[in-house]
């Protein structure tokens, strides 16, 4: 009895000492490990980016030029306050183009794999099992980019628990959220990922497009993140054009019909 | 103690608590064509169940008041979302009876979200709150 008491009572003590441990001083200059948002709905952000959501609230309003306010015009969105039926919608991802950068983040941001190298910065992401590379080998961002889907990605770390990217180059086809915001082939991006601790840091992502913005917007706002074990299974979860076009075919289309 | 252990410890706990995922999401596709302040309630026997994306699809027939078999399909949200709510692939099968609260699509065509659903005596939530009940 007395050692079945002390078994139990070490096993406590043990998990206890294991916790406190996991609250402990985070790595320097590195994010290695599979993170994911501490509140799943911020990271899956169906009406649009976090922090300005599509929800119709003034202070949500995005600063559009008349350039951007016409190219919203155009994106047809399935969420937000002017959603329309799924079968009116035109979101490129729901034909299976890539979602791009920064929409990767802004929505559907779920277990994302952090992998870093001498040279780069590697996140695996679960929706559609993409991944982008931010360069650390101490380049700048190219002057003249071609646009590409994740566009084009730099990275430095300015503390010991700050690492911050810029981003240029991208593609003018993706939409910036799943509320259908547009960009231009101008916009640039900055994210900070700050590290608090061992399991947690915090994401704020800025917007910088000129052409559709008449100023930098705040898309993330110190949006938590928390580390989850390594032997974390990541769930599958693709975009598969048969899949949707059945979807549409059962259910999406008989919705909109008058 | 290896901190790694530590880590597992305390990841695995957090994790836990935070896989419950709210219940208005259907994050690929809107709510637009639903009639959302009114809850549906059929009896139905399960004819189809597809566990794929963008949503998850339950295909079963209803009598309406005529006695005519009208065929229903219902969504949820994708695998990962409602395997974190306790669905499976194979808990519907063809022929399963079904009771289904959901909320239907404006334009009166069989079609719905299911919102709670129990099948061989056990109770699922579906997506968002039944309306006019107050959240569970």
């Amino acid at each position: 009895m007395r050692a079945a008491i002390l078994f139990i009572s070490t096993l406590f003590i043990a998990a206890f000492i294991a916790t406190l441990a996991a609250f402990g001083q985070a790595p320097k200059r590195d994010l290695t490990g599979i993170w994911a948002p501490v509140n799943a709905i911020d990271g899956i952000a169906p009406n649009g980016a976090r922090n300005m959501p599509a929800d119709g609230k003034p202070e949500h309003e995005l600063p559009y030029t008349a350039a951007g306010l016409a190219a919203l015009k155009k994106n047809r969105s399935s969420n937000g306050p002017n959603e329309v039926a799924a079968a009116d919608e035109n979101d490129p991802a729901h034909v299976c183009d890539p979602q791009g950068f920064p929409r990767e983040v802004l929505f559907e941001l779920r277990a994302t794999h952090f992998i870093q190298t001498p040279l780069q910065t590697m996140m695996l992401f679960t929706y559609n099992k993409v991944w982008r590379n931010i360069w650390t080998d101490g380049r700048g961002l190219p002057k003249d980019p071609d646009p590409h889907w994740f566009g084009y990605s730099v990275g430095k770390w300015t503390d010991d628990k700050t690492f911050v990217v810029q981003t240029n180059g991208t593609d003018a086809r993706t939409w910036v959220d799943n509320a259908g915001r547009p960009h231009s082939e101008d916009l640039k991006m900055e994210e900070v990922y700050h590290r608090l601790d061992q399991n947690t840091m915090e994401l704020t992502m800025t917007l910088d497009d000129p052409t559709y913005y008449t100023k930098p917007w705040v898309a993330l706002n110190k949006m938590k993140l928390k580390l989850l074990p390594p032997t974390t299974e990541i769930p599958e979860m693709m975009c598969s054009p048969s899949e949707i076009a059945e979807y549409n075919r059962k259910h999406a289309s008989r919705g909109a019909k008058q | 103690m290896k901190k790694g252990f530590g880590i597992w410890v305390f990841s695995t706990w957090m994790m836990t608590f935070s896989l419950v995922i709210p219940g208005e999401l259907l994050a690929h596709h809107g709510s637009a064509i639903y009639d959302n302040g009114k809850a549906v309630v059929v009896k139905g026997v399960v004819t189809e169940w597809t566990w794929s994306n963008p949503h998850c699809l339950l295909e079963f027939d209803v009598k309406d008041a005529k006695g005519n078999s009208v065929h229903w399909v219902a969504e949820v949200s994708n695998p990962p979302d409602m395997t974190a709510r306790g669905w499976t692939r194979k808990m519907f099968k063809p022929g399963d009876e079904v009771d289904l609260t959901l909320v239907a699509a404006k334009n009166g065509e069989p079609i719905g979200r299911i919102v709670r659903v129990v099948v061989n005596g056990k109770t699922y939530a579906g997506m968002g709150a039944v309306p006019g009940e107050a959240k569970q």
